[in-house]
Parts: structure tokens; C-alpha cells; sequence
């Protein structure tokens, strides 16, 4: 063939044509192209999860005081997501950020998942894993040969506060076994109910019928941050929000613009620490002015002469507007203080006025001073015991109709505890935990044991370089945690308790509820790993321990322990899992108020450091997505938190624009924050929710151990600060600490 | 082994065309070593793309597109010369094109090529590329941007093609020979074909942003289905694809220290791109005006908006637009030289003018992509700042080695300047 | 088959349903439960560091915003965005990122109003997220990692997608599917309450309110047309959504007391915006 033009052109366009049609026809370039991406969309490591048949089974968690009803709905048998569950009395569906994320706490890489022994040296995280036999009898012998050497006083036991089964299975462990060390930490509840005592003569706990009140004064409690039961405060707040016969009015008084000043009708912006003072300005305004209720104050009330005297002369709002307004210019001082004297007068002036207190979240202590002021404002209000929107208290729970304690002649003897203090607290020495790091340090052998039960004291306790001391002087560290967690790096042996959704866990009135309501998780997947519920390892232990501490553990598990303390309300709290009692009421009856002369500013707790090294202020701030207490957050709570408070690894602070200018920060830059304790290198954010001269820290953050989500992360505030005891209960009261930024 | 050398310096010469010198072989070795040494940096960098995934670069929610796609819209825009002086050349018939279209064509098949690349990069699933000619959707101008580009590059292919076939020794295989010859003849088809594709996807790049109503930034009015940045893409295309054209040859004739286009040829496109760049200057300012002073005030939004003095790119010292402002000087200063003999026929004046042309296309392409993701559109999101990682450098800088090193080896091997032989007697 | 919400489909006849959301920023008070609830009900996955806001995946996001008043005078405002499932200009269906994906992985929905994502088929060009002035879209940047035993959390009603792919917000549509799996079965109409999104359900101040907006029945469709009966909602404040000037049509409405607040929903700050409704004259 010739190849000119015409056949070159049809050659080439046969020749190109014949080709793809020809390879169109080949299945083998399409395969190819259809297999490539067909496996780009299955990847081995990417997770198909199962399928399988859908259920709903309901719980109360049990993953912070509040008590929520909770349901999990799994596939088969796989637990895949936590709701609420709509109707009854704490949540009515609502449901938490902690509270949705339960599941990473059940298969994060934080869990402990079997008994472990340490391997190598403390903090070096090296563990062994051994049986729950062992565990067992590790722990038991070693208590024995404690008590076999009269050494039963040494050996302590930190649990997550006083109240429920898990905790009084504990305190009746220690009681039995002779040691006078069992502790828990103090927070503002605690404070409430050694207020209500002084005050009310009553034991019991602080109630509030927030639903009903009408004008809130709140005095820094993060209503909306995380302040007793989180979902009812939600869900209280937007029934305020939707009043339509009375306008519900919030006025939060606060040193910063927490979430809850955000939302609140009026933030009051105040130097941290001035609480006190303000509530009795406001109370001197409310005298002044002839607004107080006359029938509550004569008729129910005790000491309001001596009061009314303090109040007048040493509490006028122009005095207290000096140390307590934040911005000293003359006219946002007056500004400020007429602003002071219209809510104190609105507030007397409402029909349901409500005084709170509690700082941030609520888990730290108030003094005794700032609350006997702020309870003052709702004596002079009437607010006690008012049949709607009021404040009642809810008595202490009855001791559990459990046989007698068995104890033997060393548990009979009297033993002072570690911690002392000049303050008095209704509890003794036990919700002085604050107090034990110091207790410890200063002895020669203080603790030889310590059992650490659903408590997390390295992380929560204030200056954490002296709790650390205090731990290491420990010789023997039992922890029950059911997280890899801070306290945990200091253990010897862990004995790991099951999340509530494998347990049966009772739950306790929630703080600040205004009825007593009782909760109970029942479990609703089995367990996923070799955990036991803590209640069931203290029991087994005893039983190990044999004599009098054995006989005082009668029962066959932990099960039969709750049911016999849950008592009338079992049946209600096995079937429905709550238990209300709807006919509450509060003891009225010869109860009078007593005003306490020494309030507000007298005994203001005050601040370490120095003016001129330190001339900043740390104040802290809560907010719901930062977990405080024993427990940390989870990985999807962490993802929430802002980069306004925590940058990659480093805590970002919040600092005033201005005061940053002053010290030559950008926004970003990064700074030493020092205090008298401590010393951590953080990030600032300028910030106009603060006022100027303060560093506004977030609580939460600073963990070690747990996994990459959570550990690492941040600096924990109470690595900054010391505690300050408040001299009527020894609890730690530090609100804030002196630093510097440089 | 000397004789040996030799030999190979020997038989390699005589793939070089006739009658042109030739640099050294090792020299040629060396100048490909670097410049390939370069080349494997960027495929280490591409590899962890592929297989670690798009974290290997600075890109984030806010910055989905950003350098690759930049050089991407770039490189087609500069690019455009090979459309656009085989357009003039073949349809409109200015034959002394005829010189630099060789150079025009393999630039442009430098730049898509490297433009596939990138995007083969670029994209999150890479193995699932095909399904935009698979499930097309026909609203969006990205697919139209897929089909006209692959297409074009076949084009481009066709019409590097017969150039290959020129090699001296490949020309010698008759088959070679009468097929590169009759390319040639319907050259014209292809030629035309291809402006007719490059139209379409020059003005989908542009279209990209223009129809983003989402964004008050990039939205523009739409004639028919088209906003108006459609038009302006494929006109700066236009103009500044011969700037980049005559640019590149410049520096080819700096760093082979021979020149290779006669300066009627260069004179000639150069008045054209001129032109081009006089109109578009024009349009662009109008277009510009209309949307400062009629779309935005609708949404109560001023120009200002769209920069900070956060970010030195998009300052606004002074109140002014900075970048903007760079951007339609970077027209009007070349076509105010260009439409000028003396402006063209100035050494120094032209480099600045073919610079300055084909900065244009780049400015404005970084202007309609990046500036675009930058800018937040709700009040309460701030700017987006962003610099690209090593990784997205090095894959930007891969196409430009490749293109050294295509370059290099076809002034090499083929006679890519038919009037090199003529200017540079041996 | 019948269209058991009896509506019509998209050919032409009665219009399908519209869904969206009313958000109250008066209730909301920030806390994160949307986000987390929308994470675990969506296997959304979690990476170590996450505080590059830039890179994390979060299909509803709370977002602060502030007056830019210094202090005292500084107000914050929590603002919960999910998608907005646009409607585009005219409601006609042409999303801001359904026009421009290349593979068709994003469309819009006549019968439902909301937006899809095939992760399978998306091949990650990214650009609808250029095109979504919202940034609801969140790119995979890195491979999706769940250590230990948290795969056994994952619920199997949401595809759990691979690296280089685009997801957002789908306003729960696997709910969807099996609330109307099981409406079809009983043969009869959906009902308001059967179908929720993980964030509305979970929302703990009950600041989400879900439903179809072309449903008089339904609470989101009386807020949004200012009915009466929509007035414990409404509180005397208008709806308003975000950039509604860019003729998105988003299906999110949003409430807030504070003139502030309204403002910041446009484009610009210099909008006047009324919180409000003015009632003439009276309070």
C-alpha cells in the first residue's frame, strides 16, 4: 500500500478505532480500573462495623453525681450508642457530653482491662497481668500482715466521696479492719451541708427548687458549667427561658464570663474571692432599704441583730465596691455599684428569690464565711424552706440497714486520724482529704497502705508536687480505677472496676436536687473485659481476711449488699431504676436560721504569693466539656474543647487584651506561668471575658497517664496551687493563687 | 576506555538535528543529574502523598484548595500559548508563527501534562479519578475541566508527536518519516480542535470560581450558564500563554547562549499577546469595577473585606487591595509595552513585559483559588492563613524539573527551532 | 410503590418534604452535647491532637461568638451549626456543593430536602468545600483510626468511611431510612417525633427543634412561618438563618433575643438585623 494521505488517514483512524474498540471489548483494562477503586473503598483497615438486631436497654449512669436516666442501644449484643431517656424526675431525655461518650470509656485505650501488678519501679508503667485470685489474695494478705503487726492505722482509704453503697462498703471495710483513715474529698456540697449544720442545726444536704425560683443570684456557680446535676440545670435553665407568667431573671455574679454568665440576664463582674463581701453588700442594701422579710427574719432566724450591726458598718456597697469591683475607674465603680444595688433590690423584691453559691462546677469548697453570707441573703429573703423556688434541705440519708460492724479488739481501740485540723467538720477528718498530702509528708511513716476506690487524688488534690511526695512515701498503693489514670502511675496493684453499664451501681440524690431521688444502673452489656465492680473486690477481700472483718461482710456479692441498703425503694430502683420520694418534705418545724455575725469579708480567704513577685491573679474556669473530677475526659469530650484553651500539648490561658499588651503578649505567644508552687509554660489568649490583672486557667486538662486522646495534654491547674484552709472547716478553700507571666 | 567515551560521544551526536551544535555530553549529564536529582525529590514526595495520605500537606477544611491547585490553574493558563499561536498559526494563518509554535507545543505539553500530574496528586481517592468521566455530573464545571483537558492533551499529544518522529534518526525510518509528515498536513484539524477545547476548559478553570455563589469573593454574573470569570480565564489564558511562551524561549536562548526565534516571530506574537493583554486588561477592570461596586454593596460587603494585614499576600496597608492592585498592573504594564514597536523591539522592556504577562495569569489564578479559600464568609470565622508543607513544594517543583528535563532533551534531539540552524552557523 | 408521606415525589406534583431545623441560641448553652452525640451516632472518628479547628471533623459545630465589646461589656453566644442541606438559589435543589461536584458524590434530595454523601464514591477533589461558604464539609485528611476495641462501638446504620474522602452532616438519614423502613411496614404515615436527628434528640436544653418544614403539622414548619402555634418557640423573636442573603436557602433557622447575635448571621456585621418582630408600639 502506498502510504500517502488517504491511506495514511485510514490507516491511522482504522488502526486507532480497532484499537479501542478492541480494548474496549477486553475486559482486563476495565477490571482493572473497576478493582482499584472498588478496593480503595474497602480497605482492610477500614471498619465494617456488624450488623445485627437493634435494642434498647435502660440504665442510670453513673459517671458524675447528676443521675441521669440513660438507655444504650445495641446491635445484638454490642453496645453502639448512649440517649437519654425522656420522662423522669433528673433529665427528661437530656443527656451529657460525659454521658454520650460513656462507650470510649468502656474500649478506649485507657481501660483496664485485667488485675495488674507492677512491674519494675513506680511511674515507669511497667505492669504485670495477674488473676483476680491473686489480686485478691495480694491485697488481703498484705492488710492482714499490716493489721498482724498493729499497723492497722496506717493503712487509708480514699473513696469518691461518702455517699453510696460502694463508698459504705469502704468506710465499713476500714471501720472493721480498725483505721480511723478513710477520706474523700470536700467539694461545695460539703460545704453546704457544714453550713446547714451551723446554721440550720440540721444534718443534710443543700437543696435548691430551681424549676420555681424566679431571680437567681448566683454567686460564681457554673450553673450551666457543670454545677450539680448538669442536665437538670439545662434543662432548668431553658424552663426559665421559656416562662411566659414571669420573667425568670439569672444574674451571675462572677469574675469572668463563664457559659453561665453568658446566658445569665445580668453577669456582675467581680474580683475573685469577693463573693462573701458582695452577697453582704447586697444584704445591706436589702436591710437598708427595709426589703427583708420581717416574718421570716423575726420569727425563724437567731442572731440578725449582730448581723444587721456587721452588715451596716462594715459592709456598705461602696466599701465592698473597692476591693471587689474589678475595674477601679470612678465611673464604671459607680456604674457597677448602682447596678449591685438594683439587683439586691430586684432580688428582695421577687416573689421566689434564690441565693447560690458553688464555684465553677461546684467540685471545690466554699468557706464557711462566703456561705454563711450568701445563705444569709436567703434568710433575709425568706427563701429557706419556701414552698416553691426556695432552698430546703434534703436529711442525710439513713444509715444502711446493714447487721452491726464486727469489730475486734484492735478495730475497737480508739485511733486519732492522720489529718487534723482546727476546724470542725461534720464528718470529722474524713472529707479533709485535702489535708492528708501535708498529714503524710510531715510524718515518719504515716501511711504504709492506701486503697484508692473510684478516686483519682494526684489529679485532684491542690499542689500536686506534695501529693506526689506524699504517694511515693506510700509503700503500698491499691487502686480500683477502671481508667489508666493519674493516680494509677502510683499504684502497686490494680484491682479494675467496671464501667456502670457492666455494674449495678446505686446513685445517690444528685447535689442540689430539691426532692430526694435515688438512681440505679443495672448492667446492660456484659462485661467487656476481666473487671469486677468495686464493691464486689472490697467484699471479696474481707472475705479473705477472714474473722471479725469477715463477718462483717455477711453478703454473697455486692448485689445483695445494695439491695439490703436500698431497702423500701429497692423494688421501685429494680423495675424502674428510680426511686423519687414525691411526699418529701422538708423539716420546717422549731428550724431557725442563724445569722452569723462573722461573714463575707472578715475571714476572706486570701491568696499566696506576694503583690510584687506576683503580680497577677489566677482565677480558674469550668466548663461542662472539661471533666475536673476523678475522672478524666474523653477522647470525643477533648476533641470539643476550644483552641482557646488548649493549643497541640500546651494550656492556653486567658488573659485581659490590655494586660497582655502590658506584659508584651500577642495572641498566641507563649509565656512561663509561675506561681509560689509551680511553674508551666502555657500559650495566652487575649481575651475581653476577663478582666484585666487575672489569668484565667481551665480546669481539666493536665493529665498524665490515660492514652493519646486525653494524657499529655495541657497543665493541670492544681499543679498551680496549694490549698488554703478555711479556718471553721479545714477544707481547702484556694479560689485562685498569685502568679506572674513572663 | 577513553575510546569508549568517545564512541558514545560519537554515536549520541548524531541524534542531535543536522547542522546545530551541541553542548558536551557530560555536560548534558550533569545538567540532567541535577535537574533529575530534583525530579526524584518530588516523586519521593508524591509517593507519601499517595500512601500516607493528603496529611503530608498544609491543606486543611478551610484550605481544600491551595498550592497544587494553584499551579494546576497556573500552568494551564501559561500554558495557553500552545492553543493559542497554533490557533493564530494553522486557522488564522500567521506564518511566521510558524518558528516558535514547535517551542509553543511542547511547552504546553509540558505544562498539561504536569497539570495531570498534579491533579493525580492532588485529589484524596487518586484510584477513583475516573469516576469524574464515570459519573459525571454535567452542572459542574469541574467535569468539563476533566473531559476538555484530557481531550486537549491528547491533543497535545498528536501535535508533539510528529516533532519526536523529526529526530534525525528516527526520521530515517521511512514509515516515521511520511507519518510525521502527514501530521503535518492536518496539523490544521488538531490545531482547531484544540483552541475549541481549550476555549471550554480554560473558561471551566475560570468558571470554577466564577460560579461559587456561595462566595461573594469569587461569584460572578453569569452570561447564559457562564460567569464572567469563564471568559476572563480563557482570554488571560490567551494573552499571557504566549508571554510565558516567549519568556521561556528568552531564558532557553540565555542558557543555550544561541538564539533561536528570529525577532519578526517573537515581534509578532509578542504584539498579539499585547493586545490580548490591552482587551483583557479592559474586560478584567470592568469586571472587577462591577463586582466592587454593584454585587458586593448588595450584600452590604466592600472590597476591604476580603484582605487583612494579617497575611502579607493579602495586606491592606494604606486601604488599598494590594494584591489586586499587582494583579491588573501585571496586564496593563506589559500591554502598554507590547502594543508598542518600540515597547517590543526594546530587549529589556520585552523581558519585563513577557514577566510581568506571564506573572498575570499566576497572580490571578492565586487570587481566584487561594484568596478565595482564605476569606471566611461567616462573621464569626476569621482568615485562613496558610503556607504550603515541603511535600506540596516539592510536587510543584517536580513538574517544572520535568520540564527542564523535556526540555532539555528535546532541543537536545529534535528540531524544535527550525530557525536555530539558520541564526546559529557552525 | 405509594409515597407514605403522601406528598408527592419530584416529578412536578405536591412538593416532598423539606427537613430542617430550628436552633434557640437563647436555650443553648454551649455544652458540646450535639457534637458528641452527632459523633458517636455517625462513627465519626477522633485523632490524638484535635485542636487544629481546621482539620478536625466535626459535622455539627458549636461555635462561639462574641459582640467584639471589650470588657465588662463582652457577650458570648453558642451557636450550633450542622449542615444546612441548602436548597440553593430558588429552593430549586442546586446546592452551593450538589453543583459542583464532578462525580456526582453530593445530591440533593426532592423527596427529603437534604443533601446525601457517597463516600465511595467521592474521590476527594474538594471541591464542595470550597463551594460551602458554611464549611460544613470536613475532608479526611488522615486514615481513620479507632485503637484498642473502639471499632465496637461502631454502629453499623452509618458507612464508616476511608481517608481522602468528603463527610458532613446528613441530618441522620439513616434514621430516616429506618423510621420509614418501619412506616412502610405499618403502612402508614410518618410521625413527627419518629424522626430525629442524633443532636436534637440529645440536646440536653432542648434548643433543637427537627422536622419537615413543608409539614403544617410539624413544630419547625408553624416557627418558621410565624404561626401562633409556634409561638412557645418563637417567643416573639424571628427566625433567621445564616448568609441568607447569598440565596443559599438553608433549612436551619436560627432564634436569638439579641440584635447582636441576628447580625452576625449575614454576610457583613453592617446589616441592620432585628431580632425582634417590631409589634408596633407595645411590649
Amino acid at each position: 500500500m502506498k502510504l500517502n494521505r488517504r491511506n495514511f488517514l485510514l490507516v491511522s483512524t482504522a488502526g486507532a478505532a480497532g484499537g479501542a474498540v478492541g480494548s474496549m471489548f477486553s475486559p482486563l483494562s476495565w477490571k482493572l480500573m473497576d478493582d482499584s477503586s472498588v478496593w480503595s473503598q474497602n480497605w482492610p483497615w477500614t471498619p465494617v462495623p456488624l450488623d445485627g438486631e437493634v435494642s434498647f436497654e435502660e440504665t442510670t449512669c453513673a459517671l458524675c453525681p447528676g443521675g441521669c436516666r440513660v438507655k444504650v442501644r445495641k446491635v445484638d449484643s454490642r453496645p453502639v450508642k448512649l440517649e437519654g431517656v425522656d420522662g423522669g424526675p433528673v433529665n427528661d431525655g437530656g443527656i451529657c457530653i460525659l454521658g454520650l461518650t460513656a462507650l470510649q470509656l468502656v474500649y478506649g485505650p485507657a481501660r483496664v482491662r485485667t488485675p495488674l501488678k507492677r512491674a519494675g519501679k513506680r511511674g515507669e508503667g511497667k505492669w504485670v497481668e495477674i488473676t483476680w485470685d491473686e489480686a485478691i489474695s495480694d491485697v488481703s494478705e498484705k492488710l492482714a500482715e499490716l493489721k498482724g503487726a498493729g499497723q492497722s492505722k496506717a493503712v487509708g482509704c480514699i473513696t469518691n466521696g461518702a455517699k453510696g453503697v460502694t463508698s459504705a462498703l469502704f468506710a465499713r471495710f476500714m471501720e472493721a479492719y480498725g483505721s480511723p483513715n478513710h477520706y474523700w474529698q470536700a467539694t461545695a456540697w460539703d460545704s453546704y451541708e457544714e453550713n446547714i449544720q451551723r446554721t440550720l442545726g440540721l444534718n443534710g444536704s443543700a437543696g435548691f427548687d430551681l424549676e420555681k425560683a424566679d431571680y437567681i443570684l448566683s454567686f460564681g456557680a457554673g450553673l450551666l458549667d457543670g454545677w450539680g446535676s448538669p442536665v437538670r440545670m439545662f434543662q432548668a435553665h431553658s424552663k426559665w427561658r421559656e416562662n411566659h407568667d414571669a420573667h425568670v431573671t439569672l444574674v451571675q455574679i462572677d469574675a469572668q464570663l463563664s457559659n453561665t454568665a453568658a446566658k445569665a440576664d445580668k453577669w456582675l463582674p467581680i474580683n475573685p474571692g469577693t463573693e462573701g463581701a458582695v452577697a453582704m453588700a447586697m444584704a445591706h442594701v436589702i436591710i437598708s432599704k427595709n426589703l427583708y422579710d420581717r416574718g421570716y427574719v423575726n420569727w425563724s432566724t437567731t442572731g440578725f441583730r449582730d448581723f444587721f450591726r456587721t452588715v451596716q458598718t462594715e459592709y456598705a456597697p461602696e466599701k465592698v465596691a473597692k476591693i471587689a469591683c474589678p475595674v477601679q475607674k470612678p465611673e464604671y465603680v459607680k456604674k457597677w455599684t448602682e447596678e449591685l444595688e438594683s439587683r439586691a433590690i430586684a432580688f428582695a423584691k421577687a416573689e421566689k428569690p434564690l441565693a447560690l453559691a458553688g464555684k465553677g462546677n461546684g467540685d471545690r469548697p466554699v468557706s464557711q464565711a462566703e456561705l454563711n453570707a450568701i445563705q444569709s441573703l436567703n434568710a433575709l429573703v425568706g427563701s429557706i424552706n419556701r414552698e416553691e423556688g426556695g432552698m430546703v434541705v434534703i436529711p442525710d440519708a439513713d444509715k444502711y440497714p446493714w447487721p452491726p460492724v464486727v469489730l475486734d479488739a484492735d478495730a475497737k481501740g480508739y485511733k486519732p486520724a492522720l489529718v487534723t485540723t482546727k476546724g470542725r467538720t461534720k464528718y470529722g477528718a474524713s472529707n479533709l482529704l485535702s489535708n492528708l498530702p501535708k498529714a503524710i509528708n510531715a510524718q515518719h511513716g504515716g501511711l504504709k497502705a492506701l486503697l484508692v476506690a473510684g478516686a483519682n487524688p494526684l489529679y485532684t488534690l491542690a499542689d500536686t508536687e506534695e501529693t506526689a511526695a506524699a504517694l511515693q512515701k506510700i509503700e503500698y498503693i491499691v487502686s480500683f480505677a477502671s481508667q489508666m489514670d493519674d493516680t494509677f502511675t502510683y499504684a502497686d496493684i490494680i484491682l479494675p472496676d467496671h464501667i456502670y453499664l457492666e455494674s449495678t451501681v446505686d446513685v445517690p440524690t444528685p447535689p442540689g436536687f430539691a426532692k430526694p431521688v435515688y438512681g440505679l444502673a443495672k448492667p446492660v452489656i456484659d462485661p467487656v473485659y476481666k473487671t469486677k465492680a468495686m464493691g464486689d473486690s472490697i467484699i471479696e477481700i474481707a472475705k479473705a481476711m477472714g474473722g471479725t472483718i469477715a463477718e462483717s461482710f455477711p453478703w454473697g456479692g455486692f448485689g445483695d449488699a445494695m439491695e439490703q441498703a436500698m431497702n423500701e425503694k429497692w423494688n421501685a430502683l429494680d423495675s424502674d431504676g428510680v426511686y423519687v420520694n414525691e411526699d418529701f418534705q422538708p423539716e420546717k418545724e422549731g428550724i431557725r436560721f442563724r445569722f452569723f455575725a462573722r461573714a463575707g469579708m472578715e475571714d476572706r480567704i486570701s491568696l499566696q504569693g506576694s503583690v510584687e513577685k506576683y503580680p497577677l491573679v489566677i482565677t480558674p474556669c469550668d466548663t461542662i466539656r472539661l471533666s475536673t473530677g476523678a475522672l478524666a475526659d474523653t477522647p470525643f469530650m477533648v476533641k470539643t474543647v476550644s483552641d482557646t484553651k488548649l493549643k497541640k500539648r500546651e494550656l492556653v490561658v486567658q488573659v485581659n487584651t490590655m494586660t497582655a499588651q502590658q506584659y508584651g503578649f500577642k495572641e498566641g505567644s507563649q509565656a512561663i506561668l509561675e506561681t509560689p508552687v509551680a511553674k508551666a509554660t502555657v500559650l495566652v489568649h487575649c481575651s475581653e471575658e476577663i478582666a484585666p490583672g487575672l489569668v484565667g486557667v481551665p480546669r481539666g486538662l493536665g493529665h498524665i497517664a490515660y492514652d493519646e486522646f486525653v494524657g499529655g495534654k495541657g497543665t493541670n491547674y492544681n499543679t498551680l496551687i496549694s490549698p488554703v484552709q478555711d479556718p471553721a472547716t479545714g477544707f481547702d478553700v484556694a479560689w485562685g493563687i498569685r502568679a506572674k507571666l513572663t | 576506555m577513553e575510546a569508549a567515551y568517545q564512541k558514545i560521544v560519537r554515536l549520541e551526536s548524531q541524534l542531535h538535528p543536522l547542522g546545530v551544535q551541541r553542548a558536551p555530553l557530560w555536560q548534558f549529564v550533569l545538567w540532567m543529574g541535577f535537574f533529575g536529582t530534583i525530579l526524584l525529590w518530588g516523586v519521593y514526595a508524591m509517593f507519601l502523598c499517595w500512601f500516607k495520605g493528603l496529611n503530608q500537606t498544609n491543606m486543611n477544611d478551610s484550605y481544600g484548595f491551595a498550592l497544587w491547585i494553584w499551579a494546576d490553574l497556573g500552568v494551564i493558563a501559561v500554558g495557553g500559548g500552545a492553543f493559542f499561536t497554533g490557533l493564530l498559526r494553522y486557522v488564522v494563518g500567521k506564518d511566521p508563527l510558524k518558528y516558535i509554535i514547535n517551542y509553543a507545543v511542547l511547552i504546553g505539553f509540558i505544562c498539561y501534562s504536569s497539570a495531570l500530574l498534579i491533579l493525580a496528586i492532588d485529589i484524596g481517592q487518586p484510584l477513583r479519578g475516573w469516576f469524574i468521566f464515570w459519573h459525571a455530573n454535567v452542572h459542574s464545571m469541574l467535569t468539563e475541566v476533566a473531559f476538555c483537558l484530557s481531550c486537549y492533551f491528547g491533543v497535545l499529544c498528536i501535535e508533539y508527536i510528529p516533532l519526536v518522529l523529526e529526530n534525525r534518526k528516527i526520521d530515517e525510518v521511512p514509515i516515521f518519516h511520511h507519518t510525521s509528515h502527514n501530521f503535518h498536513e492536518v496539523m490544521a484539524i488538531f490545531a482547531a480542535t484544540g483552541a475549541f477545547l481549550s476555549f471550554f476548559h480554560q473558561g471551566s478553570l475560570g468558571g470554577v470560581a466564577g460560579v461559587l455563589y456561595g462566595r461573594p469573593f469569587a461569584y460572578r454574573p453569569e452570561f447564559f450558564i457562564w460567569p464572567t470569570t469563564f471568559f476572563l480565564f480563557t482570554w488571560s489564558a490567551a494573552a499571557c500563554g504566549p508571554c510565558f511562551t516567549i519568556l521561556v524561549t528568552k531564558i532557553t536562548e540565555a542558557i543555550t547562549r544561541k538564539k533561536l526565534v528570529k525577532d519578526n516571530v517573537v515581534e509578532l506574537l509578542a504584539k498579539i499577546a499585547g493586545w490580548m493583554l490591552l482587551t483583557y486588561s479592559i474586560a478584567k477592570i470592568i469586571d472587577t469595577l462591577y463586582w466592587a461596586f454593584v454585587m458586593l454593596p448588595k450584600h452590604n460587603l466592600h472590597v476591604l473585606d476580603f484582605f487583612t494585614n494579617q497575611s502579607l499576600i493579602y495586606s491592606k496597608l494604606g486601604g488599598v487591595p494590594w494584591i489586586l492592585v499587582v494583579e491588573i498592573l501585571c496586564s496593563v504594564i506589559p500591554a502598554v509595552i507590547l502594543v508598542t514597536k518600540k515597547g517590543r523591539q526594546n530587549k529589556p522592556a520585552l523581558i519585563v513585559a513577557v514577566f510581568l504577562g506571564s506573572m498575570c495569569a499566576l497572580i490571578n489564578r492565586w487570587v481566584m483559588v487561594l484568596q478565595v479559600m482564605a476569606v471566611p464568609v461567616l462573621t464569626f470565622e476569621t482568615f485562613a492563613l496558610y503556607f504550603p508543607s515541603w511535600q506540596e513544594l516539592a510536587t510543584t517543583i517536580l513538574p517544572v524539573a520535568y520540564g527542564v528535563l523535556l526540555i532539555s532533551l528535546s532541543h537536545r534531539y529534535l528540531p524544535v527551532f527550525p530557525q536555530e540552524r539558520e541564526l546559529n552557523p557552525v | 410503590m405509594t409515597e407514605t408521606q403522601g406528598h408527592g415525589n419530584q416529578e412536578g406534583h405536591a412538593p416532598g418534604s423539606k427537613f430542617g431545623m430550628v436552633i434557640d441560641l437563647d436555650k443553648c448553652t454551649g455544652c458540646g452535647a450535639c457534637m458528641v452525640a452527632c459523633m458517636a451516632e455517625n462513627n465519626v472518628p477522633t485523632k490524638p491532637d484535635e485542636t487544629n479547628k481546621l482539620d478536625t471533623i466535626t459535622w455539627m459545630r458549636v461555635f462561639k461568638l462574641s459582640n467584639g465589646k471589650a470588657f465588662p461589656d463582652a457577650e458570648t453566644c453558642y451557636l450550633p451549626r450542622p449542615c444546612m442541606h441548602c436548597g440553593g438559589k430558588h429552593d430549586a435543589g442546586h446546592s452551593p456543593c450538589v453543583s459542583v461536584c464532578p462525580a456526582t458524590a453530593t445530591d440533593y434530595s426532592y423527596k427529603t430536602g437534604i443533601v446525601s454523601q457517597i463516600y465511595t464514591r467521592c474521590f476527594g477533589c474538594r471541591y464542595c468545600m470550597g463551594a460551602c461558604p458554611y464549611h460544613a464539609r470536613y475532608f479526611n485528611w488522615w486514615d481513620p483510626k479507632w485503637p484498642a476495641d473502639m471499632k465496637n462501638y461502631l454502629s453499623p446504620d452509618v458507612s464508616v468511611r476511608m481517608r481522602g474522602v468528603v463527610e458532613k452532616c446528613s441530618f441522620c438519614f439513616h434514621r430516616y431510612q429506618r423510621a420509614m423502613d418501619l412506616a412502610y411496614y405499618e403502612e402508614r404515615e410518618l410521625e413527627e417525633n419518629e424522626y430525629q436527628t442524633a443532636c436534637t434528640q440529645a440536646c440536653p436544653a432542648g434548643a433543637i427543634t427537627f422536622g419537615d418544614l413543608n409539614n403544617e403539622d410539624h413544630m419547625v414548619y408553624k416557627v418558621t412561618h410565624e404561626e401562633s402555634e409556634g409561638d412557645e418557640i418563637l417567643r416573639g423573636r424571628t427566625p433567621f438563618r445564616l448568609l441568607e442573603e447569598l440565596e443559599t436557602n438553608p433549612k436551619v433557622y436560627y432564634l436569638s433575643g439579641r440584635d447582636w447575635v441576628v447580625k452576625a448571621g449575614n454576610a457583613s456585621v453592617r446589616e441592620e438585623a432585628k431580632a425582634v418582630k417590631d409589634t408596633g408600639g407595645h411590649h
